[in-house]
Order: structure tokens, then C-alpha cells, then sequence
């Protein structure tokens, strides 16, 4: 099982810890605010108030046998800087860590930091991204010109099969799979849904109101059928 | 007796498990214009532009639903989930 170890538990941190010892992997967790940590303790596998630029106190913790490292500091720059550093020293494969400016980014990744990145700055690109397309809401840039979409079904679209549609033949547009809301009656009586995926759907699957396309293609292609 | 009113949402449930989510927004349209306090209404049409991905309607719809319901919990949990999206 993979391990990993996130220091610095602010909002960033704590949510990652939590989110990590949700899918089961084992969580070291430090902060040297007893708060932080006392709100993380049970949650993931150990969490410790330690100044984590000790790095006497980060090899007795035995850090240097995990996976993978999160540095998360909210205030001080040097402090990250000097962990990570050390964290490079201790034989940490992979460090990834928060950063706060370009600055910042260009002086961890000269200490050797595996991963940099801005949470803040990727959050708001990819709000910005949903905000301009509504219809579109995941993106994964293959290329400068492929990508993966997450778009809902334009309505052109609706109550025909892909089949039908020949999407593959008139656009070169992959159908990877389709996300599906099943309307479903409660115990109570009342309706609801349940999220439903239809992996490589062939040619007789017909597309209905509310579904999810998720597309492969040209992304001038993508942007075409999105105004379908 | 509110048969009118049992009536369309009855209609409006048929709709959503037919997956004909558009029509079911249009007879809960007309539930609506019975003025029933009704939280049921905004439901329905919470789950309707939930599934059709108009999420800024359906958000609506459900906070209206707690408003006339504020126990209302499937309409909380719909509410919490949209609003994290």
C-alpha cells in the first residue's frame, strides 16, 4: 500500500490528508499547530506536532521509507524550502509541493521538488473553463489540438443512437463512455437517481436527455458539437 | 382534496422514471401555478434540472423545497452535493 506523508495542515493539507485516507492509503500527517493536528487525529493513520524543518525529528519519524511527500505550507516560503530540501536529502522519490508564487516555484524546483504546484491558480482556470463552456465540465488536454471533454448531450443529439449519429466517420470523435442519471423510487416513495457509466458504448446505445458525453477528438471538432 | 395537485406530481414522477425529464419540468410548471405550498414541486424539479445538468435551476428548485420544508433531507443532500460542483 502506498504511503504518504503531508506536512503542513492548513485548509490545502488537511484536505488532502483526508482525502488520501479516504481511498485507504496509509497517512502520516504533521503540523506544528496542536489544533491542526487534534482535527485530523483519527482520520488518518498517524498525525504528529512537529516542526517539520527538525529534520533530526522527520528521520525518526522514519520518513525517508514513504512514497510520497505533500508539503503544504501555508505561511513561511523558506520553511517549505528548506523541507523540501531535506526531504530530497533524506531519498523522498516524489515531493510534491505547494506553491506561492513563480518565485517560489522556480526555487523549489531547483532544490529538487518533484511536482510544484497552485492550487489556487489550477482552481480558478478550471472554474474560469466552466464558466466560459457550461456544458463542458472536465477537460484533459492530450495535445495542443486533442482532448478529452466531459460535455452534457447537445440536443440534436438527443433520442438518437450512436449508430445513428456516426460520429466516429463524420467528426472522428471518440465516444469513450456516457454517464448516465437512472431515475430510481425510493423506499419512501419519492424519486431520485443514481449515477450510472456506460463504458465503450456501442452503436445501438441511444443517447437520452441529461447524459454526459464523455468525447475524444480534434478539439476544434469538440468545440463544434458542444454548439450542436 | 388535492387530487389536481396528486395528480401532476404523480404525472411528474411517471415522467422522471420514463427519463422524459423535459416534460416532467413542464407539468411540474403547472403544479406550481396551483399555488399549493407544496415542497414536493420543487422536488421533482430539482431532480428534473439535476439530471439535465441545469444546475443553477436546480439549486434553486431545492432551496425553495427546503424553504417550505426545511427537514426536508434528500432535498439538503441534493443541495450540499450542487453546491460543492
Amino acid at each position: 500500500m502506498k504511503q504518504f506523508v503531508v506536512i503542513g495542515l492548513g485548509r490545502f493539507g488537511s484536505s488532502i490528508a483526508k482525502a488520501l485516507s479516504n481511498k485507504n492509503f496509509e497517512v502520516l500527517a504533521i503540523d506544528e499547530n496542536e489544533e491542526s493536528v487534534k482535527e485530523i487525529e483519527g482520520i488518518v493513520s498517524q498525525a504528529v506536532v512537529m516542526d517539520a524543518t527538525d529534520e533530526k525529528g522527520l528521520r525518526e519519524l522514519g520518513i525517508e521509507d514513504f512514497d510520497t511527500a505533500i508539503v503544504s505550507m501555508g505561511e513561511t516560503v523558506e520553511d517549505s524550502i528548506m523541507i523540501t530540501l531535506a526531504l530530497k536529502e533524506m531519498g523522498l522519490k516524489h515531493v510534491i509541493v505547494k506553491a506561492k508564487s513563480d518565485l517560489h516555484s522556480k526555487i523549489l524546483k531547483k532544490v529538487g521538488a518533484d511536482r510544484v504546484i497552485f492550487p489556487e491558480r489550477e482552481m480558478a482556470a478550471k472554474l474560469a473553463e466552466s464558466l466560459a463552456s457550461p456544458k463542458i465540465f472536465d477537460v484533459i488536454e492530450l495535445s495542443k489540438t486533442h482532448g478529452i471533454v466531459e460535455m452534457i448531450v447537445p440536443k440534436k443529439l438527443v433520442d438518437k443512437t450512436l449508430g445513428d449519429l456516426k460520429l466516429r466517420t463524420k467528426y472522428k470523435v471518440n465516444v469513450i463512455a456516457i454517464k448516465r442519471k437512472l431515475p430510481i423510487t425510493k423506499p419512501d416513495g419519492s424519486t431520485d437517481f443514481k449515477e450510472d457509466i456506460i463504458i465503450s458504448p456501442g452503436p445501438d446505445d441511444e443517447l437520452i436527455s441529461g447524459d454526459i458525453l464523455i468525447l475524444l477528438g480534434e478539439n476544434s471538432v469538440l468545440e463544434k458539437i458542444e454548439k450542436l | 382534496m388535492n387530487t389536481d395537485l396528486d395528480d401532476l406530481l404523480e404525472l411528474s414522477d411517471f415522467y422522471i422514471l420514463s427519463q422524459r425529464f423535459e416534460e416532467a419540468i413542464k407539468v411540474l410548471k403547472k403544479a406550481e401555478k396551483l399555488k399549493k405550498l407544496e415542497p414536493k414541486i420543487y422536488y421533482n424539479l430539482g431532480i428534473a434540472y439535476e439530471v439535465l445538468s441545469e444546475n443553477d435551476l436546480a439549486r434553486a428548485s431545492f432551496r425553495l423545497a427546503l424553504k417550505l420544508k426545511p427537514d426536508y433531507k434528500s432535498a439538503q443532500e441534493h443541495l450540499d452535493r450542487l453546491i460543492e460542483k
